[in-house]
Order: C-alpha cells, then structure tokens, then sequence
C-alpha cells in the first residue's frame, strides 16, 4: 500500500520500462527482427564430405564408363581434364561467397559442425550453410547422368538475425538455382553425354533434373537446441519489453528493502515489533508484499506492452509460472537486502543494489542489448534474476514451451532459494 | 505494582546511557521521567517497553520478566515514540486501520475504535489527508491514536509534546489527563518541565543516565525548600559582580545566563541586601530582582547545577 503510493516508485518501477521500452524498441527496429538495415553478417560453412573424395569419386565413375565402353578413349580424357573445373564448392567460394560486392556485408569461415553450432548458439554468427556429403559427387551425377540424386543445401539461421539469416539463405538459393539450370556445367557435360549416346536421355530428364534436386532447407536455431524448427524472431519491441521489465522489477526488491529502514527510522518498525509482530512477521510480509508488486508490475507492462505494440509473451501455460516464480524470486531478494539493511542499521545495502549491481546485471542479463555474442556475459547474465527471465520470456516468445525453459526456472528457484537461506541467516542476527 | 525494574543498565560501546537505575510504575499514575535531552530517558522507557535489552538488570511486569517474555507487556502496551511513528504516505485513517490490524482488530470493531480515537484527538474532519501534508500538532496527535487503538492499559509516551504548536500541546496535555482518567497508567518522559509539574503525580529526574532524585512534586520541592531562589536582571553582564555573588556567604549556586542571573542561597538568610551591595560595588544596575517559588526547573539546577535546557 505504501509502495504504490510512492509515486517516485511508481515512477521507477512503472513509468520507466514503459517509456524505455518504447524510444528502444523503436531505435532498435532497425537491426532486429524484420528490419532494414543489417551490418556486417559472419557465417561458418560446414562441408560434411571431402571435396577430395568426391573428386576421386567422379573421376572413377567416368574411367569405370571409359572401361564400360560407355565413354571413348580421347572423350574421357577430355571429361577428366573437365572435372576440376566442376568443383562447384570452390565455384560457391570464390565467385558467390567470395564476390568482392557479397564480401562486403557477409564473410565465411570453414567449420567443422559443431564448432559452428556452437558459435550459432553464443551468437558469433549470423548461419552456418552445410554443404552435404558427396555434394560434389551428387551435383556431376545430375548434371551429367539422368539420374536424380537429391542435393539439399541446409542453411540453419539465429532467430535474433531475421534479415542477416534471410540474406545468406537468399545467396544459396541463388547459387543452388544457378546449378539447377545448368549455368556452370551444363553445356560441357551435355556435349559430353552426347557425344556418348546418352544425349538423348538426358534431354528427357533435363526437366526433371532442373526442378527438385536441388534444394536450400532452412532452419532457425534456438540457443540450446540445434534440432527444433519453426521458432519465431524476436523483435526490438518484444525484446526490449521484455528486457526493461525485468530490469525494473529488480528495483522493487531494492524498494522494499528502502522501506525496512525507512520504518526503523520513522519507528514505525518499533511500533510494529511492539505490537507483537515479531521478525519473521515482518520478513513474511516483505517478502509476500514485494512478490505482489512484482506480479502486479510486471502484468501491468506486459498489457501495456500488448495493447501498445501488440506483443504476445507466449503460451500463458509457460508465461504464468515464469512470472510467478520471477516474482518470488524478487520477494526473496528483498528478503535478502531487507536483513542486511535492518542488520546494518542503514539502507547502504539496497543502495549498493540499486546503483551498482541492477546497473550491472542489467547489463550482462541482456537488458540493455543481447549479450549472446559475449561468452562470458551471456555465462554470468544468465544465473541472474533479469537475465535468466529474458532468456526464459523470450524462448516462450519464440515459441518454445513450459518445458523448454526448464533451466531458467531452476536457476529463478535457486536464487530464491539462496536469497531466503541467506536472509534468514542474516536476520537472525538482527537485534528487535 | 505495574512494572518494576531495578539496577537497569544499557550501554553503547564506552557510553553509559543508562547505569545502574530502579524504577517502579504504580497502576493508574502518571509516572513523569524528567532530564535534559541525552539524560537517557528513551533508553529508559525502550528497555521498560521491552523494546531494546537491558545490559544489565531486570524488569517485571506484574511479577512476570519480560526479558522472558516480552509478550506479556506488549500486548498491554501503547507507545507513543518522540518521532512521529506514521507512515507519512498514508491518511491518518489508513494508518490507524493497518496499526489496528497488527492488534488484530478487525470490521465493526476496528471502525469503532478509529471513530473513538479520532473522536478523542478532534481529527474525525481531515482523517483521510496523508499524514505527510498535516501540521506537527496533528502528526504528533495521530502517532498518540495510533497507540489507543487496542486499549492499553499503560501508556508510554516519550516527549510527546516536541516542536508543536501551544494549542496542540495543551489539547495533547488534556487528552493526557482524559486517557488517565480513564484508568490507563501513563508514563511520560519530557524535558519540559511545566509538562511534567503539570502532569505527573511521581517524578524520576534523571540525568547522564542516573536517577538523581524521585518522589511527587512536593517531595522533589522540599529537597531545596531549605533554599530559595533569587532570579534577577543586569543591565550588563559583569564577571566582577557573579564572582562577587559567588563568594557571598550562604550563596549555594549562582547561574548566569546574559544578563538573567539565577542565585540559589540559604532561606532567610537576609541574602538581598547583600546583593544589593554587591551590584553597587560592581557598578551594576539591577533592573529587576525576585524571590522565586521554587520549580522542578530549580530541583534540576539545585541537584545538577544546570537548567533542563543546557
């Protein structure tokens, strides 16, 4: 009751998110989800075969013709003479990855899986493009036999990089297109199948050869799970909702622990203590009183953020419990803070908090912008409150489940679970 | 006996603010603890709420020590703190419902024990104005409210009166009176005191953490009715004319204070003419001179040779 009169409060803990979150997720619409402008991407590409291998393999299917009488002598050596010229692995590296106008805005590095899975995950790049194995093999054999071996190109983008993502998968298919009517290679191999009396047959199927085998599959990447598909971008609005929310809740832990030692200074505390009241009354209604604000906070921003920018938080069967727990988490900081405050005599610990520590954890826990690209502070935001509930509201934006963000909840319940063994150590040894 | 305390000690680190006292409260007096301000007055009256730990000594109530079971006092007990104990963002009415609650009073009963509280301290009109936008009279009204709310059958209340208005002290001194009336024992600790003579049927007077005299009124008086005390104004301050009176025969205490002096001398002992003398002697105008009935004001400066408000 106090708190929500407390307008500087209000202000803090209502006003701010909602105002912040409206001027960032405007100044960031651009290099989120479904943006314009992009900035430099940087993808792995993940060759799954050996390019040595594939060559070997063409060049033994064209002697084990020659020795079948399929291929004469004089033509099978001008085929072999061909082969290098078909490795359209190096053709995709150094004339499409490698054009001076793509190098400009996108760079590869070869990886191997999961090195590149990985750098996905910690968002150090943009896609990784795996290349399947016998690319090269497949590739002449449906260019140059009327065969159909299907060529799938798999480009796995990071849902954070809609437009980025969308670009890389653009190039591929413009490179797999190319491939499919024959531009690189056609010409010489048909002359060749000719010349070989296979030219008839291999007009037939050219349709056919041209329309389905090959393809550039595409997926998003969750952050932990590399083998789900269909995940949702997120963009600047929903993420800024979602990380100025839970910045500002921390400062309702810090509130509360301001009123502890505000009421040991306008004894209001010892009229509650005379009343009978007694310690654990008193942290009880902290911590019960604080949880409520949360919720109550976090609900209001949530529609705010709904009506104003039509954002869906997710599945409320995952939303719920994530708020409940991220509000008990924050019950149990004030906890915390409020025995440390009432230990010391004076408020230096929610200081302390609010200025050094939100600021901090804001910081590494993603409010401010994504930290995915930054190893060692995605690693210590996420065993924060706010950046172990970004992780969890936006996988549940993304569409993920109750179940996906199973960790997150964990690490909220730890906290708590730290926050109350700590807070009652401490106020036991606080004097009434 | 009410509350009976003896050899009660509390120190902060070197710092003696309360040594070695004993203090009875009898049921239905108002029991008046008199000292300057640092005398260890609210020291006093926390231990004797149960609200801070005696270093040293025991308090009972009734027979029953609180230090064993603070309950037995507390739920007995109404405190009226010197800082305006209130949540300043909440209207008097809410305040009094949520200190109201904490006594598990609740619906009718609660509404009824506001109604009569605010009746009592004459703030049934602006009840529902937060406490931050009401004068110190008013604020200081509401935090003794707070206290009535479960029906106390002691009531503590530490300088009560400080920094207000005269009328909201005088309505303040009469609810004293009116709740005492009414059966509640009252303990009452100022550094006024007017407030105190006014009030109190005993008195403790204490100071640097010591009793240094108790009794009534009349008691405390006659420790210095051997005396009498002859307060005067100077034209000018004049160290030559206090050092005379000093050394005056039967002349037990001289304060100076600019140009009022107060001289505490031995009764009928013909001090005046003496005086007189003195002031000719010293070139000093007397532009006015009385003989004193005796105050606690005086018991204070005869016992401590300071004034109340030193």
């Amino acid at each position: 009751m106090v708190s929500l009169k407390d307008r500087k409060s209000l202000v803090i803990t209502l006003l701010m998110p909602a105002v912040l979150t409206t001027i960032l997720g405007f100044a960031f619409s651009g290099v989120m989800g479904g943006s314009a402008s992009i900035g430099e991407a940087k993808i792995a590409v993940v060759e799954m075969g050996s390019r040595q291998e594939d060559m070997a393999r063409i060049k033994k299917a064209i002697e084990d013709a020659a020795a079948r009488g399929l291929i004469k002598e004089e033509l099978r050596d001008e085929i072999l003479d061909l082969v290098p010229e078909t490795d359209f692995q190096d053709i995709l590296y150094t004339e499409v990855l490698g054009n001076s106008e793509v190098k400009k805005f996108l760079t590869y590095e070869i990886m191997d899986r999961d090195k590149a899975i990985q750098a996905l995950e910690r968002g150090e790049i943009t896609a990784v493009v795996v290349i399947p194995e016998k690319f090269l093999y497949n590739t002449f054999l449906n260019l140059a036999m009327p065969f159909k071996n299907p060529v799938e190109i798999e480009v796995i983008k990071h849902p954070n990089y809609t437009l980025k993502g969308g670009m890389v998968e653009g190039i591929l298919r413009g490179f797999t297109d190319a491939l499919a009517a024959g531009i690189i290679a056609k010409n010489t191999l048909l002359e060749a199948a000719i010349e070989n009396n296979v030219g008839e047959k291999a007009y037939e199927g050219l349709e056919s050869i041209t329309r389905d085998i090959f393809n550039v599959r595409v997926r998003e990447i969750d952050f932990r799970r590399t083998t789900e598909e269909g995940r949702k971008p997120i963009s600047s609005f929903q993420y800024y909702a979602v990380g100025m929310a839970v910045m500002f809740i921390l400062y309702a832990a810090s509130d509360g622990a301001h009123y502890a030692i505000d009421e040991v200074r306008n004894s209001t505390y010892s009229r509650v203590l005379l009343a009978n009241a007694g310690l654990f009354r008193i942290f009880a209604s902290r911590f019960i009183s604080t949880t409520l604000f949360t919720l109550i906070q976090v609900t209001i921003l949530m529609l705010y953020s709904k009506l104003a920018f039509r954002i869906e938080w997710g599945p409320p069967s995952g939303v719920m419990p994530l708020t409940m727990l991220l509000a008990v988490a924050i019950g149990g900081l004030s906890v915390l803070l409020s025995s440390i405050n009432l230990r010391l005599k004076d408020n230096r610990a929610s200081l302390v908090f609010q200025a050094v520590f939100i600021q901090f954890s804001a910081l590494v826990g993603g409010s401010f912008f994504p930290v995915g690209s930054v190893p060692i502070m995605k690693a210590i935001g996420g065993m924060t409150v706010n950046g172990a509930a970004l992780e969890g509201y936006l996988k549940l934006m993304r569409g993920y489940q109750l179940s996906d963000i199973a960790g997150v909840l964990s690490t909220l319940a730890v906290v708590t679970a730290v926050c109350f063994t700590a807070g009652t150590y401490i106020a036991s040894g606080v004097r009434e | 006996m009410l509350i009976q305390a003896s050899n009660l000690k509390k120190y902060y680190k070197k710092v003696k603010a309360v040594d070695d006292i004993d203090i009875e409260v009898r049921e239905g007096e108002i029991l008046g603890i008199l000292g300057p301000n640092g005398a260890g007055k609210s020291t006093t009256i926390s231990m004797l709420s149960s609200l801070i730990k005696p270093d040293g000594g025991k308090i009972c109530f009734k027979g029953t020590d609180i230090s064993k079971d603070p309950g037995v006092i507390r739920k007995t007990l109404g405190i009226v703190p010197q800082d305006v104990a209130l949540y300043p963002d909440l209207s008097a009415l809410e305040n009094l419902k949520f200190f109201g609650r904490l006594y598990r009073l609740r619906g009718e009963e609660l509404d009824g024990r506001i109604e009569e509280v605010l009746d009592l301290l004459g703030l049934n009109g602006r009840a529902r104005d937060r406490i931050k936008h009401y004068s110190g009279g008013m604020k200081r009204r509401v935090n003794i409210g707070a206290a009535l709310l479960h029906h106390p059958e002691i009531l503590i209340m530490d300088e009560p009166t400080v920094g207000i208005d005269p009328q909201s002290r005088n309505h303040i001194l009469e609810t004293v009176k009116q709740l005492n009336s009414k059966g509640i024992t009252i303990i009452y600790t100022s550094h006024y005191m007017e407030e105190v003579e006014f009030l109190c049927d005993r008195i403790y007077v204490m100071d640097h953490g010591r009793i240094i005299a108790s009794g009534t009124k009349e008691e405390l008086k006659a420790l210095i009715s051997k005396d009498e005390t002859i307060e005067m104004q100077v034209d000018r301050a004049d160290e030559r004319f206090t050092a005379k009176l000093k050394g005056l025969i039967d002349v037990k205490h001289v304060d100076e204070n600019g140009d009022r002096i107060t001289v505490i001398s031995n009764k009928n002992s013909g001090i005046l003419s003496r005086i007189f003398e003195a002031a000719l002697e010293n070139g000093v105008n007397l532009k006015s001179i009385q003989i004193k009935v005796p105050t606690l004001e005086d018991v204070f400066l005869y016992l401590t040779g300071r004034g109340l408000r030193d």
